[in-house]
């Protein structure tokens, strides 16, 4: 069952590096394969085993980059003295981001 | 062998540097749980606050750790193909706000690098610091492999996004409020597009088709981005 499903995600984003690197693209070949696997699935019922695994992946997803993560601690010196504008793109772009896009969803979709 | 140099040799092997980020993923996990689900406490803040104890009370060092993780990184991939099941799943729930909910995730992909590139320059981020937020509200497997491939900081990537994903899950239904946006699938699709996984969180908080259309503005902002952002780069830095 897990392996029949993981089978299934490693083919589609084998299938998805092969395209990155045949035609040079500059996008990660997991993305490739999500949109492979997405197209095969508007024609395809979803099976069970892939279901069950993708279910699992994706609320656990964040256990996969907390290795990565916890480089923000260890970053080099040059950048980490950089904390302010960081700050400054998390919390004052975000709101702004979320304000101009609020404003542009209410005009587009009034009746 | 000595005790000691025993303890090197378990510190420096993959199976206790993926143990000790499964353990502190799962006491992560826990606290998340105990406070009722809460942005602010995201297993990976809990996690990432035990891990980096670890490494400073202890003679063990990051690289160690890093490299002895590869592991869990590989999962990266597969847990982004993977994404594409619920995004099939929620295709049914964009009926009725197909277009609005696609122009404001290809607008958003581009307002959301935008203003974080413009708020990082006021402060005085160097080039290297703004190509790595490029990718900031993009969901984490993606920003991953899209900030590697446009030549920024992975580790920075990585805790720039979860952090934009707390504060966008908090800071969201405010905004929504100022800005008198009262439609919850709405909502929720932005909650995807500028807050990713924990946008999506937050959305489910709200109502379940709202968490279903942020997995769903999540998943089609992933992709876009991936797609659009190193033209973006081009651009901003030529």
């Amino acid at each position: 069952m897990l392996i029949k499903g993981f089978l299934f995600l490693f083919i589609f984003q084998a299938l998805g590096e092969l395209l990155v690197r045949w035609f040079n693209l500059i996008i990660p070949g997991s993305v490739i394969g999500l949109l492979l696997l997405f197209i095969y699935l508007l024609f395809m019922p979803t099976p069970e085993p892939l279901q069950k695994v993708a279910d699992g992946l994706v609320r656990s997803l964040s256990l996969f980059f907390l290795p990565a993560g916890v480089g923000l601690f260890f970053l080099p010196e040059n950048i980490l003295s950089q904390w302010p504008a960081l700050l400054a793109a998390m919390v004052l772009g975000t709101a702004v981001a979320l304000f101009i896009c609020a404003l542009i969803l209410r005009w587009i979709s009034r009746p | 062998m000595s005790f000691d140099s025993a303890v090197d040799a378990l510190f420096s092997s993959p199976l206790f540097n993926v143990t000790l980020t499964l353990l502190a993923f799962q006491v992560g996990l826990i606290c998340y749980e105990k406070v009722g689900r809460k942005a602010w406490m995201h297993p990976v803040v809990m996690g990432t606050v035990i891990i980096v104890g670890f490494i400073l009370l202890t003679p063990h060092e990051y690289p160690t750790y890093f490299k002895n993780n590869e592991l869990l990184l590989f999962f990266l991939g597969p847990a982004t193909v993977a994404l594409a099941v619920p995004l099939r799943n929620e295709l049914k729930t964009l009926r009725g706000i197909a277009v609005p909910a696609l122009v404001i995730i290809a607008l958003g992909s581009v307002i959301a690098p935008l203003t974080a590139l413009g708020a990082a320059w006021l402060f005085g981020a160097d080039e290297q610091v703004l190509v790595s937020l490029l990718a900031k509200s993009v969901t984490s497997p993606i920003a991953i492999g899209v900030t590697e491939n446009l030549g920024g900081l992975v580790s920075l990537i990585t805790a720039v996004t979860l952090f934009t994903g707390i504060a966008g899950a908090l800071m969201g239904p405010t905004i929504f409020k100022i800005a008198g946006l009262t439609d919850d699938r709405l909502q929720g699709i932005l909650l995807g597009v500028l807050a990713h996984g924990v946008g999506t969180a937050r959305g489910f908080e709200i109502s379940v088709r709202c968490g279903a259309l942020a997995g769903l503005g999540m998943g089609l902002t992933g992709t876009f981005s991936a797609f659009m952002l190193p033209y973006l780069k081009i651009v901003l830095f030529g």
